[in-house]
């Protein structure tokens, strides 16, 4: 029974994952003289996509720069010192993680964009003949990733910082040290593992955005880009040797930086006494710091309070006035009541709860294998949960394309499965930290008390891990829900997901509408990254 | 109901924890497995238990060979250190839950939580979440939790560790009191030779995975096999002469102004009742305990100059 489990399970991550991933290398090597490196061979000896592939790696680096900058001075600002209003910083600094970029991204066009709000604001205050600055190519995407991937610089330093050593600290000043040599012969050691795995995250999104390129990009030619491009001209040999360069640059950063990490990490001593944020006194500084917050605060809304507002603009009503006039409730009133625009919203839902479930049944038992037991297959399952992690969505939809295109092209379960593929990651994430938190006393005591493996399981184990569950269930559904990218791969006209309805909504001049499916977005995902909140700190 | 270990040994990997310890349990009585933390003293519990598999040897429960069984029909209760309470049941849920998996009906088993719940003290507290509880009721709880199915054995992993002082004085005096008005046959681990002293019927000191000595605590502490056991069960004094090691309790050394030996105080300890000095003759320091009465005016101060003797008929000769 407990084999037969774990061959079915084997058998999901086996088709689901490893298949499709390698399905991609073979239709990569494919040419019509039989296997070859060719496709290779073009990509790297023609112009434009050489110039994609070295864009590719210069909005990496250029990513991880700008977003490594801003994102640890916002961990310093907000966790180092006792900076007003440092909570509610806290809470806002961290919704890019679960606001899908699209969003935001269409959020920026309608304020930065060649009419959008800000811009059109500017150029009235100051009677500009043209838009101050054009919010497209290297820089506006640079803008949106700097505005929704210092994410992962700000909770790793964060996290490092909370766990800094007062009484080393003060060792170091009581030796002698000045303020900037703690921070360099102190702090910044003990905040240098966090700096590189946070760089490995960043660069790994920066190279596998999507939606910044192709919304805002213009002429700045990306892989992601040129993959999609690929593929709907039918090149498919093509986009998937793209996708395998695309992923040989993820996984050579990533090796290089985990090198990288190892190799600065050390075991911190004592634990406590905890750091405690440390006391701005001089009143201007102070009053700079709650200017700094303020700012932060109106810039962290402004977008999330655009696409808001806008979506109660009456339709056809907005066209030459820089700010709309007529608002009503029609936009919601249409999405609920025209089947033609309900259907993308009911969709999304439909596949992200599937994905969300699916992934929830394959997340128990995975994490279960690799954290409780040392069977001599669990690298295998370590292996096939983390494979996604390394591959950016596209490469992920191009796998689900190489590998069911003959068995379920324009299928509809093929969306909700990438989805699934995509998110499945972080959901095992979730659920093995649970394990990780629950002793093994709580077994053992039930077993010890006379309940045998099933009842122990269901009566001790579940319980104590289903907050975990639940948060991988939410987590998945969440990021499913206002997924772009791999949509826009994936999607057929009688599949059309939200973001993919919210985009053409866009393109159509349906401002309104377009910002009313983004609302929606945002609440459920608002909604239930608060649940997440809770059921996580339920577990702790 | 009687234990029977013959020839218990397991390793952590390569890292032998228990080597071939044998040990039998008479019926009703309570043995205390001391030892310095690492001992595998804990070990040795959970292959009783059944939590551990992979363990060379044999156990018999009461005559009856319960090697192979799986620890769900072991009937070895054990109340586990950080008493292992599930954080999600109530404490009526937790003092039940092992009469549930033993699929006695809903009404029987609130009798018995109830009845138990009376006995430790716990009443009215049953609808209670376990962590809006005390250290001590929790400790409770995990008693109850282990008695109410009235085990064959009861395995105590140092239970009282989590307690302070006083409140673990009074419990082990309790759960001493329980065990032997219920008769149930107890391994009691823990690294406190006072507790172990004070509670146990016969002390099994361990130390590497091994049994050093076992025997009643008068005899343990008086006639240790060895050093290591002469020192765990407290300080001492060895003299060596004619081929045997004399074992010389602090108590031992009689101060007396006509005494054969003269020191030098090195240092002393007011301890209330009792002084206990350490007082350097040539190279050797010996450590001497008064009753605080006798030293009359004198302080026993450092460095002040003493003579006293060595009650040698109350030593023992190591190994014998």
């Amino acid at each position: 029974m407990k084999n037969l489990l774990k061959i079915g399970l084997m058998l999901i991550l086996g088709v689901l994952i490893i298949y499709p991933a390698f399905s991609t290398l073979l239709v990569s090597l494919r040419t019509d003289r039989g296997f070859s490196f060719e496709n290779y061979h073009y990509l790297f000896t023609t112009q434009g996509s050489l110039e994609a592939m070295g864009n590719t790696l210069l909005l990496g680096v250029l990513t991880v720069l700008v977003c490594g900058l801003i994102g640890t001075f916002l961990a310093f600002f907000v966790h180092f010192f006792d900076t007003p209003w440092r909570r509610t910083l806290d809470r806002l600094l961290l919704l890019p993680l679960v606001v899908p970029g699209l969003v935001i991204v269409v959020a920026f066009v309608q304020l930065y964009g060649e009419s959008g709000l800000v811009t059109k604001t500017l150029e009235s205050v100051f009677k500009l003949e043209q838009t101050p600055y054009r919010f497209s190519g290297l820089s506006g995407i640079l803008l949106v990733h700097a505005y929704t991937q210092y994410i992962y610089f700000y909770m790793n330093v964060s996290l490092a910082i909370k766990q800094l050593d007062r009484q080393v600290i003060d060792a170091a000043l009581n030796l002698g040290a000045s303020y900037r040599e703690v921070f360099t012969s102190v702090i910044l050691p003990y905040i240098k593992p966090a700096l590189i795995s946070a760089s490995v995250l960043t660069f790994m999104t920066g190279i596998g955005s999507f939606s910044a390129p192709s919304i805002i990009g213009g002429g700045f030619k990306v892989l992601t880009t040129q993959i999609l491009m690929s593929k709907a001209n039918m090149f498919l040999e093509l986009a998937g040797a793209q996708v395998m360069v695309l992923v040989l640059f993820a996984t050579v950063y990533l090796s290089l930086g985990r090198y990288y990490e190892k190799r600065v990490s050390f075991e911190s001593g004592v634990r406590e006494p905890r750091m405690d944020p440390v006391r701005i006194k001089a009143p201007s500084l102070r009053v700079l710091t709650a200017l700094t917050g303020g700012a932060l605060v109106v810039m962290i809304l402004l977008p999330v309070a655009a696409i808001f507002l806008l979506s109660f603009v009456a339709p056809g009503t907005w066209m030459v006035d820089i700010y709309p006039r007529a608002f009503s409730l029609d936009n919601y009133i249409r999405i609920f009541t025209r089947s033609r625009s309900f259907q993308p919203f009911a969709n999304s839902l439909q596949m992200a709860t599937l994905a969300a479930v699916f992934a929830a049944f394959i997340a128990v038992p995975t994490a279960y294998i690799t954290t409780k037991t040392r069977s001599r297959t669990r690298p295998f399952f370590e292996f096939a949960v983390m494979l996604p992690f390394a591959m950016p969505s596209s490469a992920i939809a191009i796998n689900m394309i190489t590998g069911f295109s003959h068995v379920l092209l324009g299928a509809w379960v093929l969306l909700p499965l990438a989805y699934l593929v995509h998110s499945l990651p972080l959901g095992v994430r979730s659920v093995v930290l649970s394990y990780e938190r629950m002793k093994k006393d709580y077994t053992e005591a039930s077993r010890n008390l006379g309940a045998g493996n099933l009842r122990t399981f269901t009566g001790i184990t579940l319980p104590l891990i289903a907050p975990g569950i639940w948060a991988g269930i939410l987590l998945v559904f969440i990021r499913s829900l206002g997924e772009y990218t791999i949509s826009s791969f994936l999607y057929t006209p009688s599949n059309r997901p939200l973001a993919i309805a919210m985009v053409n909504s866009m393109f159509d001049f349906e401002i309104g509408l377009a910002m009313a499916y983004g609302t929606l977005v945002l609440l459920v995902t608002l909604v239930g990254s608060g649940l997440i909140r809770n059921l996580q700190d339920i577990t702790r | 109901m009687t234990i029977e270990l013959q020839g218990i040994a397991y390793a952590y990997g390569t890292e032998p924890a228990v080597r071939g310890v044998d040990l039998s349990l008479e019926q009703g009585e309570l043995v205390a497995l001391l030892g310095p933390s690492g001992c595998g003293k804990t070990t040795l519990l959970k292959i009783i238990a059944g939590l551990l598999s992979g363990a060379q040897g044999r156990i018999f429960i009461d005559a009856e060979e319960v090697t192979l069984r799986p620890a769900q029909d072991r009937q070895a209760v054990m109340v586990f250190q950080n008493y292992a309470l599930f954080p999600h049941l109530s404490v009526a849920g937790n003092i039940g839950y092992g009469l549930k998996m033993r699929g006695m009906g809903k009404k029987d088993r609130e009798q018995a939580v109830r009845e138990i719940m009376e006995k430790v003290e716990l009443g009215g507290l049953g609808d209670r979440k376990i962590h809006s509880i005390s250290g001590g009721q929790q400790q409770r709880v995990a008693l109850a939790r282990a008695l109410v199915l009235k085990p064959r054995v009861l395995l105590f992993d140092e239970p009282l560790s989590n307690l302070d002082e006083k409140l673990r004085i009074a419990m082990r005096q309790e759960i001493r009191g329980i065990q032997q008005e219920l008769g149930i046959t107890s391994l009691y681990v823990t690294h406190d030779q006072e507790e172990a002293m004070a509670i146990a019927d016969r002390i099994a000191v361990m130390r590497d995975g091994e049994i050093q000595q076992v025997g009643d605590p008068r005899e343990v502490y008086e006639n240790p096999v060895n050093a290591f056991v002469a020192r765990f069960m407290g300080e001492c004094n060895f003299l060596t002469g004619g081929g045997a090691t004399l074992v010389c309790r602090p108590d031992t050394l009689v101060l007396d102004p006509l005494g054969d030996m003269a020191g030098t105080v090195v240092a002393s300890e007011y301890l209330g009742s009792l002084v206990r000095y350490k007082v350097r003759v040539g190279e050797v320091v010996f450590v001497g305990e008064t009753s605080s009465r006798q030293t009359f005016n004198n302080q026993l101060a450092a460095g002040e100059k003493i003579r006293f003797r060595m009650d040698r008929e109350r030593c023992s000769v190591m190994g014998k």
